[in-house]
């Protein structure tokens, strides 16, 4: 054997093992063929990784696009960011049935909260409750203020929810509501007001204790729209509602810089747009005290990231990537990946159909909530990933138009 | 009111545009024993192709959901492996044309793999050379990278270039020529 083929056998080896298995398709290569797959409540199954088998999965789901009752969820909490194994990676033979032929079993209840709020972006927003087992609409929740205020609405606990509503062109108004454990809603009272505007679609997120809201607005006094003489200043700011203390840091750019908001279950991380940032820092310039979670391009040419969304225990970051054709969103391509803020490293998550998907977790950090658009559907679809388990569960999401999710 | 509050602010219009649909299929076993025997074989092979892991990921992703859609005219099982193997090789070459435009875009990638800047992978010599292949024409680095990484025979890279045998071993040798005289040294 010549000296040239063996340094190229050499080179091809040395190189293609800088992708590491275990970081790439862990089960893959840890765990053997389970063939008792697809079972619901067995947690970890055979099929691994987040990549073709995930692809395969959603898409099955993708392509049936009926709704359907979800299967029974296992009952044990877990903290966010652990890694999706591999109940639905491998379609089973009665995800590709009819929907109508398929014997569905009863869904389980969450042991997380039972329902979440969704507000639905139409011409006149409104709120709604949804069984978050389900998917199943329940009741619209009442509004004190004209529906052309509503803003956001945003949650912490699942239990008590805060909405946002402008009030005057300074100050933002902020009320609270709580759903009962049947997801009846209470009247929507007002308790503080926050400084700054929120612009639609600017986003609030609030911590788990509920008493630490952040958000990202526009300053008092700064008027949308070319009439206004001076660029508009948002920024992110974070409130203490116990004590009225708030903290801000200001954006580079002007309008264009505001986006979703999530924060950690301890009000100590906020994810905003692509970044994150540690609720300690000193108040500033954003860009100067936080940190890049990725950047579009990172993840292949013509990729642009959507919103990034903090886990509850504050330790990792989830964003979508997805990739453009002729600036136009390329289907399938939409990937979840998970960004580890200790080591800083990358995952991938899984695929979804469709693009422009949007998560939101579960107070517990076990279940998060994919929203996607695709073309196929009128609705915008929603999917339950259990983060412990890897299973997603397609949510009856008939209801839903474009919708901002409160669990 | 902008219309996708809450989401990264596509237009209604702009996703219909972009999508076509999917049609519903079936899948079965083969698909995870594929997955399981050749996933990281196929990610390592398009990431010599590519440079990186995460566009490397993508290809064979988007190669297994193309396996996943074709299932149900798939015929003969043996097939599906050269298959996926041709998709990576194409999935490859899609994503180094858009690279081609990208890079008129200034848009940043990481360094590949074998680069001067990659801490990845120790050695000098196993650097040169490879930098030295990726100087090679496309088709050279496609059956080099089958012949030397995944150990294919001819026949089988043919079947996965989709070319003629002598094609495949016509080029073999002249990319091996090439690299000799570029490296200065006899075969």
């Amino acid at each position: 054997m010549n000296t040239l083929e063996d340094r190229l056998r050499d080179a091809y080896r040395a190189a293609a093992e800088t992708v590491r298995p275990e970081a790439l398709l862990p089960d893959a290569i840890l765990s053997p063929p389970n063939r008792g797959r697809g079972r619901p409540g067995h947690g970890r199954l055979a099929i691994p990784l987040a990549a073709a088998a995930a692809v395969i999965a959603l898409a099955a789901t993708g392509a049936v696009l009926l709704p359907r009752a979800a299967p029974g969820l296992g009952g044990r909490s877990t903290s966010a960011g652990g890694r999706p194994s591999s109940a639905d990676r491998q379609p089973s033979s009665a995800d590709h049935q009819p929907s109508s032929a398929r014997a569905q079993p009863p869904p389980a209840p969450l042991t997380t909260p039972g329902y979440f709020v969704a507000l639905n972006w139409m011409q006149r927003p409104y709120m709604l409750v949804v069984n978050a087992t389900t998917g199943a609409q329940g009741q619209r929740i009442s509004l004190p203020f004209p529906a052309k205020d509503l803003t956001s609405v945003a949650t912490g606990d699942g239990q008590t929810f805060v909405v946002a509503a402008p009030e005057g062109q300074c100050r933002t108004s902020l009320y609270r509501f709580s759903l009962g454990v049947d997801g009846t809603p209470t009247a929507l009272t007002p308790f503080t007001t926050v400084p700054g505007v929120i612009p639609t679609p600017w986003d609030m997120a609030v911590s788990g204790s509920g008493q630490t809201v952040a958000y990202d607005a526009l300053a008092c006094g700064q008027r949308s729209g070319p009439q206004s003489g001076t660029p508009q200043q948002g920024f992110l700011a974070v409130v203490n509602t116990a004590t009225g203390q708030t903290k801000r840091w200001t954006f580079q750019d002007n309008t264009d810089s505001g986006g979703h908001v999530s924060i950690s279950a301890d009000g100590g991380v906020v994810g905003i747009r692509n970044r994150v940032l540690d609720t300690s820092a000193a108040p500033g310039s954003l860009a100067a005290h936080s940190r890049v979670v990725a950047t579009d391009g990172e993840f292949g040419p013509s990729t642009v990231l959507g919103g990034l969304t903090v886990s509850p225990d504050g330790r990792t970051g989830y964003f979508s990537t997805f990739r453009t054709a002729n600036d136009k969103p390329v289907w399938g391509s939409f990937r979840l990946r998970a960004f580890d803020l200790a080591t800083g490293q990358t995952r991938l998550v899984r695929s979804f159909s469709g693009v422009d998907v949007h998560v939101m977790f579960d107070p517990t950090g076990r279940y998060l909530l994919a929203g996607s658009v695709v073309l196929t559907a009128p609705t915008t679809k929603l999917a339950r990933l259990d983060i412990a388990t890897g299973q997603l569960t397609q949510l009856n999401t008939s209801w839903a138009v474009n919708p901002e999710i409160a669990w | 009111m902008p219309t996708q509050p809450g989401w990264s602010g596509l237009r209604a219009a702009d996703r219909a545009s972009g999508f076509a649909d999917t049609p519903p299929c079936q899948a079965g076993g083969l698909l995870d024993d594929l997955f399981r025997a050749h996933a990281v074989a196929l990610v390592r092979l398009a990431t010599l192709l590519l440079g990186d892991q995460q566009s490397a990921e993508d290809v064979v992703q988007d190669a297994f959901f193309g396996l996943y859609r074709s299932l149900p005219r798939l015929r003969d099982g043996s097939k599906a492996l050269p298959y996926l193997r041709a998709s990576v090789i194409n999935g490859c070459r899609s994503v180094l044309r858009a690279r081609k435009r990208a890079v008129l875009r200034h848009v940043q990638h990481e360094p590949p793999v074998w680069s001067a800047e990659s801490a990845a992978m120790a050695g000098e010599d196993r650097k040169a050379l490879l930098a030295a292949v990726a100087r090679l024409p496309r088709r050279a680095r496609e059956v080099l990278a089958l012949r030397y990484y995944l150990g294919l025979a001819d026949g089988e890279i043919a079947e996965a270039l989709g070319v003629t045998r002598a094609t495949v071993s016509s080029t073999a040798s002249r990319a091996l020529a090439a690299l000799a005289r570029e490296l200065k040294e006899d075969r």
